[in-house]
């Protein structure tokens, strides 16, 4: 059997386009992120969310939320001055700071989040050497 | 030997080969679009009917990349979503059937360097194509394997999107924004300027998406099959073929550069019915 051109054509289009809509009929077609970090599958934190998996295109709401971290604490750390601090995107850092010598942006917040999870292990008198490695490598890629 | 024409006059040929030009304007215009409503999303605006997905989740080498992560962890790298692996399969459906035919009918970066080339072509007529001495371009050709292995690699040692650092296909459709990386707006650059000289040579020489799809060319089921009892030698597939492949000293082409474009066939560029065919089926 000769295949054509336009067999092709339809061969592609259909292929292509039938392979997503049967994708997003099982509901499995995502295009965006789930809002969700990845979890702590071993030590003192096991089940916890990872601040390391934390993306760009998270708002400050869905750190606050995910991370129960006051909202105007965020705003004030990273200087956030719009009215709706939950809906500002955490990507959109780098552009309130392009005239710092460090490279501010996602990775701040990872930091910052995993700092605050350190006073609260602290006070719970938990072992921070869980992620302290971790940490390290997001200090090195915020300098 | 030689073989003179026994065609005396011009074959009336059906203009349909054409259709690969509408496919491919159509899936440029469609990626460009949800790439601008993208970003007016982003500014609180965007077209209510149009996906706004970054196009980091509808290009299938996403999911090629997020592969090691996705088995070992569960998860994506960052900035890839399930919707890459949707594709990266789709993709190997395809592949499977017809070889990188995602390379030659969809990818719209494929496309912009074939406009490209139409310039290069005006400018530089026959030579156009051919500047690079055949023995240096046969090696340069495997380049792109040694990207694709970095690319997976470093991916799945810093679980972090490295091949968006230098992509020219995130660039060329995300230039305006502030996400594109400095390095893929040179790679996009380099690229632009080399379509001028050579077909593709992203393709040629870097795309590890295309190394990727260029396996399938060993094994695909749709074969691109020379019959060399009605052949007349003419070269005219080997001068069609953007990939500078000799398809007249093949009998079934299974070149890992091939990109499934059918310029080579007898419904397009071969002069003779029934010489150069995508078949399924019949002799091997």
């Amino acid at each position: 059997m000769k295949i054509t051109p336009r067999l092709m054509a339809i061969f592609v289009v259909v292929v292509l386009f039938g392979g997503m809509l049967v994708s997003m009929a099982m509901g499995e077609w995502t295009t965006k992120s789930t809002k969700e970090p990845i979890k702590f599958s071993e030590g003192e934190f096991a089940g916890q969310y990872d601040p390391a998996d934390i993306r760009g295109s998270y708002t400050f709401g869905d750190v606050s939320r995910l991370f129960e971290i006051p909202l105007d604490q965020l705003a004030v750390a990273f200087r956030v001055s719009e009215a709706d601090v939950a809906a500002v995107a955490l990507k959109t850092i780098e552009e309130k700071f392009v005239n710092l010598e460090v490279d501010l942006g996602t990775n701040s917040v990872r930091l910052f989040v995993n700092l605050l999870i350190k006073d609260w292990a602290t006070s719970q008198g938990l072992a921070f050497s869980t992620f302290k490695s971790q940490l390290q490598a997001l200090v090195d890629a915020v300098k | 030997m030689e073989f003179s024409n026994p065609v005396k006059k011009p074959i009336k040929r059906s203009k349909s080969y054409k259709i690969r030009i509408w496919v491919q304007l159509f899936f440029f215009i469609l990626i460009a679009l949800i790439s601008i409503n993208h970003t007016l999303v982003e500014e609180g605006k965007g077209i209510a009917f149009l996906s706004s997905a970054s196009l980091h989740a509808l290009c299938p080498f996403g999911g090629v990349v997020s592969l090691y992560q996705f088995i070992t962890t569960g998860t994506f790298v960052q900035k890839v979503h399930q919707s890459s692996l949707i594709l990266m399969i789709i993709g190997v459906v395809l592949a499977l059937f017809a070889g990188p035919v995602f390379c030659g009918w969809v990818c719209p970066l494929g496309t912009f360097q074939e406009w490209i080339a139409k310039l290069g072509r005006k400018l530089f007529k026959k030579r156009y194509n051919h500047f690079i001495p055949a023995k240096v371009d046969n090696v340069l050709r495997y380049l792109r394997y040694l990207v694709l292995i970095w690319v997976v690699f470093m991916t799945a040692k810093s679980m972090t999107l490295v091949f968006a650092n230098v992509d020219p296909y995130f660039a060329l459709f995300n230039f305006w924004s502030s996400e594109v990386a400095i390095g893929g707006l040179i790679v996009l650059g380099l690229t632009t300027i080399a379509s001028l000289f050579v077909e593709r040579p992203w393709c040629k020489y870097a795309c590890p998406y295309g190394a990727f799809l260029g396996i399938f060319n060993l094994f695909r089921i749709f074969r691109l099959r020379r019959n060399a009892t009605t052949c007349i030698d003419c070269k005219a597939c080997d001068k069609a073929c953007p990939m500078n492949i000799e398809v007249s000293k093949m009998a079934v082409v299974r070149n890992h550069q091939c990109i499934s474009c059918m310029e080579c066939t007898s419904s397009a560029h071969c002069p003779i019915p029934v010489t150069v065919d995508f078949v399924v089926g019949g002799e091997k």
